[in-house]
């Protein structure tokens, strides 16, 4: 196996490697390495093709704590890799040479926490703005230094005069609401994308450290309003594996419809904008009439449209009201139908696939070092799924099969969300059959969880969603993270983008199907 | 300007009505010995006119008034039949509100255009800026002159009809690399650069495909076009070339799948991105007013202009250029933008080889 | 002669009446329209954001050879008008042969471009 391959290659010295209960804390091997050894220590990880989930940071006041979290297509058994840092002397090594993807996550650290990353190309700000004179994460003020404040403010387009810089965003039709690039671009063609964060920024995070569990639930559906349950799943889910809760075998069943429904809805508002992307409007109206549908569906279970938050720790807020599953039925039979449609009008129109078709390739290699997860990497042919990997609600049940695409193309990516429909409906199917009887929720759930560290992760419409989440046994979190993996698959993005037309970054864009709010946090 | 008329006013006259009622009094007598005159001189201007110009004069006139009529009636038309078209392909129902089936939408748009703000920005070249708008409603009215809508209603029957009006269609392009580059904007630059490579490369299929029509009528006059299409249609034995005009046209009037010098998702809006207002709109305008000089081009070249049978040829003249444009409007419902490198080489590699090979069929045809 | 002047004279009525008419259509809207002056108002639109350097700046130089083949083209295709006008049906094959010649020189002057690699998208980076 390729985890204990690395653990002998690893061991001895100053290094320590554990094996933790998966159960209970959602990963399966914790190294705690020295700060000098980290670059090392990714070397050795990437060698044997683990992709980069996460590098986060906590503050415990003594010390600060970065993590990375590493998983593998194959073998997926989470690796979380610990590093002590000295808040005195905030300093690391940075490892975005051998993962490239690390490079925004230590730029959201630096500027969150004030620590700085050694031989890092761009420590600029990513979320947050001049103007903002401490470090927000940390647990004390921590005021900007001046050395800092320098990095943070630098921005390449200011230091080129004789170049075609362009803004596309933060209002641009094509970026899907406000995400901001500075295109440096020649003639028609785009030399580098710099993507500019933060102008959906919330402080989720922080907003975490001063609620109660129960107080922050409702925001888990606000990041991701596109498909806001596996957001909220993943929070329910990290809580229950916290305080260990074994949750009713219908709430999983129905969890899981739910949870498919909304990712159909996802995928057609992503089907839709897309093509509106590619200057095609006619299929945005046909994939809202079948959104509506779904809409209509849960409004009807939850009360919302949009920002469901309808999971509680330990169950569901409420039991399946009547109609609710007759209505799935329908909605699976009339959608069966309609990919005729989307099939006719779109998936062999000649112009779409000339211009998808090439458009934006993320090979395997870039998506793993970057950390692209989700239908982007299944379009570049890697078979990876959290919900055979990591089976959580009723998903150990009920296999949805993996669709991969072969060149890791705009066109594969659109082939792959539109057949993950097609499974995600047999999914349906099959759970429609078996949703057992019995209680929806438990009847006591801890207020308090127990102290200590948890992961979880779900397989959102976009990729994994990864929580992180620190107890100190109060009923607020430590300290909550979330991997967003649209953060991890716009980084991708600025890759792939290099040296292609403008109208193709435009193509690309829309096929990674982006929420901003999600990744902004 | 209202509140300083106002200000004049109020200075002048003030409250006191013996005053105002001969203020009233005075502008009445100035606005009759305004009146007098000017009927004086547009009298004798008329009568010279006559003299001069004979029937000519009264068709120039008559001709100014219905192309004016034609230009507004087929914007209000299309912009509302454009909405409406959407509407079905797309499961809406479109415009319904204002008036029945919402037919006064669209004059209900045209005043709150009219009443929009114009803004101008403080670092564009303002003559270009400024000239654009105006400039690119020239060659929409100039084409109109020679348009047979039917055998007798045509304004004037120019005998180098096609090339005035293929020569004036390129003022368009210039109109829009003003806007382009007068707003100095980057969105805007590049959709001028766009527009011209655009238009000179559909330019000239556009040309070899309406070569073999005048090959065949001998004539580069519209109405001749026409009388040379009976018994059969220019369609019937020109399909390639009517195929090549036909997708010309579109990529000419900048309609999807060729909207590129305007494509909303790359560019925002193209080289009318920093116009607002009735500025906006006159853009707007030249656009569907261009829809409807190809197709009605279209229908003269290839459809038989005005011939058709039972029905009077001015209804079958614009039963023909109204259905070819539904079918532009079909295409842009249907069909994603291409993207510019495609867009570009498919006229060069493609469109032009082709009829340059139609052109030289015809032409060996005809000599057998 | 005259009948020549009279089409011209009709052509630039036409032409006048367009630029009026616009005039007019822009004017209109200086006495209904509101003002509003804000801090960004008049600036230019690039997504919101302050623009980085001029937008009058050397674009694309690949649109130079479009515009140069372009000119070669379109001038000889308006010399082909007055042929196609005169071109009789039947009989003179010369004619055709003529016409052969100028088109296959056309047909010479794109097989040239294509084979420069004018149209040959590709992306040279640094």
């Amino acid at each position: 196996m390729v985890a204990e391959d690395l653990i002998k290659a690893l061991e001895g010295g100053d290094l320590s490697i554990e094996e933790v209960p998966y159960q209970q804390r959602g990963y399966w091997f914790d190294i705690k390495a020295p700060k000098d050894r980290i670059v090392e220590v990714a070397e050795a990880i990437d060698e044997r093709g683990y992709y980069i989930e996460d590098v986060l940071c906590v503050d415990y006041v003594d010390r600060l704590e970065v993590l990375y979290h590493f998983n593998h297509w194959e073998d997926p058994r989470r690796l979380s890799v610990r590093v002590e840092v000295a808040p005195s002397e905030p300093e690391l090594p940075s490892i975005w040479r051998v993962y490239p993807g690390a490079a925004w996550h230590e730029r959201e650290i630096h500027e969150f926490f004030g620590l700085r990353f050694k031989d890092h190309p761009n420590l600029a700000y990513l979320f947050l703005h001049e103007g903002i004179d401490f470090y927000p994460m940390r647990k004390e003020r921590v005021e900007v230094s001046e050395e800092d404040r320098r990095l943070l403010n630098y921005l390449p387009a200011a230091a080129e005069e004789d170049t075609f810089w362009i803004n596309m965003g933060p209002q641009h039709p094509s970026t899907h609401g406000v995400l901001r690039l500075i295109l440096k671009m020649r003639g028609e063609y785009i030399e580098q994308a710099e993507p500019v964060l933060g102008y959906m920024h919330r402080m989720q995070e922080k907003m975490a450290e001063v609620r109660t569990y129960q107080q922050y639930y409702p925001n888990t559906a606000r990041l991701d309003y596109v498909g806001p349950l596996a957001f909220s799943l993943c929070f329910v889910g990290a809580m229950e594996r916290l305080c260990e809760l074994e949750v009713p075998e219908r709430a999983q069943y129905i969890r899981t419809i739910t949870l498919e429904l909304n990712r159909i809805s996802s995928h057609l508002l992503w089907l839709g904008t897309f093509l509106l992307d590619l200057g095609a409007t006619t299929p945005y109206f046909f994939a809202f009439d079948d959104r509506e549908q779904i809409l209509d569906l849960l409004e009807g279970l939850t009360g919302s449209r949009l920002t469901f938050s309808y999971y509680r720790i330990g169950g569901l807020y409420e039991d399946l009201n009547d109609g609710f599953l007759e209505g799935v039925k329908r909605f699976v039979e009339r959608m069966w139908k309609r990919f005729e449609i989307y099939d006719d009008l779109v998936t062999g129109n000649i112009i779409f696939v000339k211009r998808t078709k090439d458009v934006g390739v993320i090979p395997k290699e870039v998506a793993r070092r970057y950390g692209a997860t989700g239908p982007t990497l299944r379009g570049s042919g890697v078979p990876f799924d959290i919900r055979q990997a990591e089976p959580y609600a009723a998903y150990g049940d009920l296999q949805p099969e993996v669709v991969v695409g072969e060149r890791g193309d705009s066109y594969d990516r659109y082939l792959v969300r539109l057949e993950e429909m097609k499974r995600s409906l047999r999914v349906l199917e099959e759970a429609l059959e078996k949703v057992p009887e019995g209680p929806y929720k438990l009847e006591k759930v801890p207020k308090k969880p127990v102290p200590g560290d948890v992961y979880f992760a779900t397989e959102s419409p976009r990729g994994e969603v990864g929580i992180y989440i620190v107890s100190d046994g109060s009923d607020k979190p430590y300290r909550l993270k979330w991997r967003s993996p649209c953060f991890s698959n716009l980084a991708t993005f600025t890759e792939a983008v290099k040296g292609q037309l403008i109208a193709d970054a435009v193509a690309t864009l829309g096929s990674l199907d982006l929420v901003i709010p999600e990744m902004d946090r | 300007m209202r509140r300083w008329l106002r200000e004049q006013f109020d200075r002048y006259f003030g409250s006191d009505p013996v005053r105002l009622l001969f203020a009233l009094g005075g502008l009445f007598f100035a606005t009759l010995v305004v009146l007098a005159l000017l009927y004086w001189v547009v009298g004798k201007v008329v009568t010279a006119g006559l003299e001069a110009w004979g029937w000519d004069l009264v068709r120039l006139l008559l001709g100014l008034l219905g192309v004016m009529v034609v230009v507004f009636g087929n914007a209000l038309f299309l912009v509302w039949a454009e909405r409406k078209v959407a509407g079905h392909m797309q499961i809406r129902i479109g415009p319904k509100e204002v008036g029945p089936y919402g037919l006064l939408q669209s004059i209900a748009d045209s005043v709150k255009l009219l009443a929009k703000e114009i803004i101008t920005p403080r670092f564009v070249d303002r003559p270009l800026y400024l000239l654009a708008p105006l400039l690119i409603f020239v060659p929409c009215l100039v084409a109109m002159v020679v348009i047979p809508f039917d055998a007798r209603l045509q304004v004037r029957d120019i005998n180098v009809g096609i090339v005035m009006i293929l020569a004036f269609s390129s003022l368009t392009v210039l109109a829009i690399f003003m806007a382009g580059w007068g707003s100095v904007n980057k969105y805007s630059l590049i959709g001028g650069v766009r527009s011209i490579s655009q238009s000179i490369a559909y330019e000239i299929p556009m040309l070899l495909s309406i070569l073999p029509v005048v090959m065949m009528a001998r004539s580069l006059s519209l109405k001749e076009v026409v009388e040379a299409q009976s018994p059969y249609w220019f369609v019937l034995v020109q399909p390639v070339a009517f195929l090549i005009y036909f997708v010309c046209a579109v990529a000419e009037t900048n309609r999807t799948p060729f909207d590129l010098p305007e494509a909303e998702s790359e560019l925002v809006a193209g080289y009318h991105t920093e116009y607002s207002g009735m500025r906006f709109s006159l853009f707007f305008l030249a656009e569907y007013t261009n829809i409807f000089i190809v197709c009605a081009l279209a229908t003269t070249f290839f459809l038989g202009g005005y011939k058709g049978p039972v029905l009077p040829g001015v209804v079958w003249f614009f039963l023909k250029t109204y259905a070819l444009i539904f079918v532009i409007m079909w295409f842009r419902w249907t069909f994603p933008r291409v993207r510019f490198d495609q867009l570009l080489n498919f006229s060069w590699k493609f469109l032009i080889p082709l009829a340059m090979a139609n052109l030289l069929v015809t032409g060996g045809l005809l000599k057998l | 002669m005259e009948t020549t002047l009279r089409d011209f004279a009709f052509v630039l009525a036409f032409a006048v009446l367009a630029i009026l008419f616009a005039l007019i259509a822009v004017l209109i809207p200086r006495f209904i329209a509101p003002r509003t002056v804000g801090l960004k108002t008049e600036s230019i639109y690039e997504c919101g954001m302050d623009p980085f350097g001029s937008a009058w700046i050397r674009y694309a130089a690949l649109f130079y050879l479009y515009a140069l083949i372009f000119i070669a083209f379109d001038v000889d295709v308006l010399y082909l008008f007055p042929v196609a006008t005169s071109y009789v049906r039947g009989g003179n094959p010369e004619e055709f042969i003529a016409l052969l010649v100028f088109v296959l020189l056309l047909v010479l002057a794109i097989a040239y471009a294509w084979g420069k690699g004018v149209f040959r998208w590709k992306y040279e980076g640094r």
